[in-house]
């Protein structure tokens, strides 16, 4: 079957969801239900080391506006709404997928 | 199936891996799967391997399994495509000295690859950027975050995988 993009974009996110559980010491129920993700399709396999890429290269030295506190400062002075767009039917979900 | 030529590099960094995520493991495929043909068939291959592998072994550490099955198919690839290119080499009867050239190319690629991290980074908006560098780069928990910004734990959670979700997007150049 062939992956469009809405599906990859789902699988991303997906990828995204467990990247950060795993950040934090997973339970070995967690790692259960990620494996179980890893080994339902190539797919997820590929973008869990896309991200896992993403996340290792997305660094930046601390300099200029890129420095702690200069971030925080603008953070605070955003008056950004609350609302982070989601992707369409992530937003009842708070954990990754349940194992089907 | 081939290992690693040089195991005690191996074993160092999995040693990383079981105290953190496998940073440096993981960015040891970063900048290889830059330079594979195609990522996909990476993944495909580590897919069918993972298949392999003991789910209760698989379970006590899936990182591990796969970040190892990862840098294990990337060498292979590097070994075929210089076998490849030796023998490529060889039929047209000029061999390239490899130590010959040095490598200013790298080093360029290096700031470019900088640069676009940066732009991706700017991307976001403020309090997306701050959470993602905050977290990523120095360490911070979510609700020491939080408290810093003035959002909820939960707002940090969500900037975060909206951040990283964008330099997936942005970042996904890596072949």
């Amino acid at each position: 079957m062939a992956i469009t993009q809405r599906m990859r974009r789902r699988i991303a996110a997906e990828a995204v969801d467990w990247f950060l559980l795993l950040q934090e010491p997973p339970a070995e129920s967690d790692r259960q239900s990620f494996s179980e993700w890893l080994l339902r399709s190539p797919a997820h396999v590929e973008e869990y080391l896309r991200v896992s890429c993403a996340w290792s290269l997305a660094n930046v030295v601390s300099e200029g506006n890129l420095e702690s506190a200069a971030l925080v400062a603008a953070a605070k002075a955003a008056h950004e709404t609350d609302n982070v767009v989601a992707l369409p039917g992530r937003l009842a979900r708070r954990s990754p997928p349940a194992v089907s | 199936m081939h290992h690693l030529r040089n195991d005690n590099e191996a074993n160092r960094l999995l040693e990383g891996l079981a105290e953190g995520c496998g940073n440096d493991l993981v960015r040891f495929i970063a900048s290889r799967l830059r330079s594979v043909t195609d990522a996909r068939d990476v993944a495909h291959e580590a897919y069918i391997r993972l298949l392999r592998v003991k789910r209760k072994d698989l379970i006590r550490d899936p990182h591990a399994y796969l970040y190892r099955i990862a840098v294990n198919i990337l060498y292979e690839f590097e070994l075929k495509k210089k076998a490849d290119a030796l023998g490529l080499a060889r039929c047209a009867e000029c061999q390239v000295d490899e130590a010959d050239f040095g490598h200013p190319e790298r080093d360029v690629e290096v700031l470019e690859t900088r640069k676009r991290i940066e732009t991706v980074l700017g991307e976001l908006s403020p309090r997306c950027r701050a959470v993602f560098i905050l977290y990523r780069r120095d360490g911070l928990s979510y609700k020491e975050i939080g408290a810093r910004i003035g959002i909820s734990t939960n707002m940090v959670k969500k900037y975060l995988a909206r951040g990283l979700r964008h330099c997936r997007e942005r970042l996904a150049e890596l072949r």
